[in-house]
């Protein structure tokens, strides 16, 4: 117990460390970006530009004008103050948390859901093809998951947009949007079915895009654990393939897949991205692309701290579970 | 650890080898290189998935070296050249796309983006991920803590919009691409290397070579180096498809330069004006299907040669 609480105490140090790293590196990342941060809000000239008595009033209140240090300092109180500063495009002024806290929902309600169901089907994919080695269905699945795995994300998004969400073809999922135009009434079933409505193509993409990885790293870890000599015990002391399975392989083989689902944390947030820029669909990955595009810097910067303190969280998570399924790593 | 013990009395012993000695084992590494590379390439023509990644990339690899002849366009010089919107016919093979520009030519020129993009940062990505995992496993202590810890942050940065913001800062060319897929795809490399070369320090050989003397940078350039290099080359060529996913992804975001025709560029232009919903499948299909195909064609070599390479999976 003692060492239990030891090693969360260590797993907490270092998970503090990481994330005041991020938190600095992000500062002086888009510190070194071109471009005058004040100067954007104020413009050198036209209409409400030229004014160089309101560029000073800005530069003084956001405290541009002190020195590298003191601004860092600023910064970091900010941040663990929560205040991510102020959009630079959106008007009048919005804050970047609660701009990124309106999106956020929509985005644990795509990425969340679809990675949950990617790795449940990536994982019995993974398991039918490493019980069925050789056969044609461990064949069949292996081939799908190697071309779905090849097969960029914003490539599947477009084809299910083109083909299932367009007049010219089928058009049985709507073309953009988290919601009806006229949405129903809030939390009743007619809404949550025009919110899954919408949802349906986005996640699909997730699935389709994201169980490729898990079902090719569950079938090899099956596959290796299935040459323990621990496998051929239990199988000679009379276990069914069955038991043999659900009791001893399945528990050793998921570790290596526990990691991956980790790292892949970062793909899904990147993928985010163009999936839901594609549907337009105003979640998180949509804000990002909006900043991208609008080079909204103080959103990006917000955006870019938000995705690093939830994959941080995310591998936090996966080492605790790690060593909740693997007793070796408990000792 | 006994090696540590016996250096300082046992180096003086050692004579220096002569030069016929040194020739002699120099022929005896370039041989039993040789034996390995035939013997994995035994093991390698039984996988049918590599041998069809094999064939598939070596299709594009002829497309992408015979471009100059292939195309009829030269790239980025053919702007408005020929009527817009035309469908296949004679001498475009492909059509023609929203500006005019002849499909086929911008496409087989794409196969040279997407190879030298996935070659380079590759070869980049290896190259720090090898020396970071060589340094950190063989050293140990502070070097291990410390590198360890740096490919752990570079790990949980969100990568796309770290390398939308590096190439806002270092400006969007084809070289920075590459630089900027190089610096964020080494952390993998970086940790499977460091676990193999854990495995390999506790072996004899690399105890024999400290008992006898040599020293440690002779240990890791002679002994652990050409023993995880297999594995270091499987993981390159995964890297490699990693490396034209990302280039596809970034030229689709219009973060790539935008004087190089890439097949993720043709995608996003090609969505831009309608061609998916409107059918111009002569428009979207080549560079879509050849995105897909080229990073199939790596992972299944990849996966087969990882398959051969990498110890741990040997076993079976």
């Amino acid at each position: 117990m003692a060492g239990l609480r030891r090693y969360l105490a260590m797993r907490f140090l270092y998970l503090a460390i990481t994330f005041f790293i991020v938190i600095s590196f992000n500062f002086f990342l888009f510190h070194i970006l071109p471009g005058d941060p004040a100067r954007m809000l104020v413009p050198r000239g036209g209409v409400g530009g030229g004014n160089e008595s309101l560029l000073n009033i800005i530069k003084e209140h956001w405290g541009l004008d002190k020195p590298l240090h003191e601004q860092y300092v600023r910064f970091l109180v900010q941040v663990v103050q929560g205040d991510l500063g102020i959009s630079m495009t959106y008007r009048p002024g919005r804050d970047v948390e609660d701009i990124i806290l309106r999106a956020l929902p929509l985005t644990l309600l795509l990425a969340g859901a679809g990675t949950l169901l990617a790795i449940w089907a990536g994982f019995r994919l993974g398991v039918i093809s490493a019980v069925r080695l050789g056969r044609p269905s461990d064949t069949s699945i292996t081939l799908s998951s190697l071309v779905f795995y090849s097969v960029p994300t914003f490539v599947l998004a477009i084809f299910l947009l083109t083909f299932l969400a367009t007049r010219r073809y089928f058009s049985f999922f709507p073309i953009q949007g988290a919601q009806s135009p006229l949405p129903p009434e809030a939390w009743t079933i007619a809404w949550l079915g025009d919110i899954l409505w919408h949802a349906a193509l986005p996640l699909s993409v997730y699935v389709l895009g994201y169980f490729a990885e898990f079902s090719l790293i569950m079938r090899n870890s099956l596959v290796d654990v299935y040459t323990e000599d621990y496998i051929l015990t239990a199988r000679a002391k009379g276990l069914s393939g069955r038991e043999v399975l659900r009791r001893h392989a399945v528990p050793n083989a998921r570790l290596p897949l526990v990691t991956v689902v980790a790292f892949s944390i970062g793909w899904i947030l990147s993928g985010d991205i163009v999936i839901q820029e594609i549907f337009s669909y105003p979640g998180l990955g949509y804000t990002t692309w909006e900043a991208i595009a609008m080079r909204d810097y103080t959103l990006l910067q917000g955006v870019f701290l938000i995705s690093a303190a939830v994959m941080l969280v995310a591998n936090f998570s996966a080492d605790i579970l790690y060593r909740y399924l693997d007793p070796r790593v408990r000792q | 650890m006994s090696a540590e013990v016996s250096t300082a009395e046992v180096r003086p012993v050692v004579a220096a080898p002569s030069r016929a000695a040194r020739a002699l084992a120099r022929r005896e590494r370039l041989r039993f290189l040789l034996a390995g590379l035939r013997r994995t390439w035994r093991e390698f023509r039984r996988s049918y998935t590599g041998m069809a990644g094999l064939v598939i990339l070596t299709v594009f690899i002829i497309i992408a070296l015979l471009a100059p002849w292939l195309a009829i366009d030269d790239p980025g010089s053919y702007l408005g050249l020929h009527p817009p919107l035309l469908t296949p016919q004679d001498p475009y093979i492909l059509g023609t796309d929203g500006i005019g520009r002849d499909i086929f030519s911008a496409f087989v020129y794409g196969a040279r983006i997407s190879l030298l993009v996935g070659f380079a940062a590759s070869f980049l990505s290896t190259l720090v991920g090898t020396a970071v995992g060589l340094v950190a496993g063989f050293y140990g202590r502070v070097a291990d803590e410390s590198l360890m810890r740096t490919t752990d942050f570079f790990l949980v940065l969100p990568w796309l919009p770290f390398m939308i913001v590096l190439t806002y800062i270092l400006g969007a060319s084809l070289l920075n691409v590459i630089i900027v897929i190089g610096i964020t795809s080494w952390p993998s490399t970086a940790r499977v290397i460091r676990s193999q070369v854990l495995s390999l320090k506790e072996r004899g050989f690399v105890e024999r070579a400290h008992a006898v003397g040599a020293r440690s940078s002779h240990i890791v350039a002679r002994h652990v180096l050409p023993s995880v290099f297999p594995l270091v080359f499987a993981n390159a060529i995964l890297t490699v498809a990693w490396a034209i996913f990302t280039e596809s992804f970034l030229a689709y975001l219009g973060l790539q330069d935008p004087t190089v025709m890439s097949w993720g560029r043709m995608i996003d232009e090609a969505y831009g004006i309608g061609a998916f919903v409107n059918g111009y499948y002569w428009y979207y299909l080549p560079p879509t299907l050849s995105i897909v195909l080229v990073i199939l064609g790596f992972t299944m070599v990849g996966f087969s040669l990882d398959r051969i390479l990498n110890p741990r999976l040997r076993r079976r």
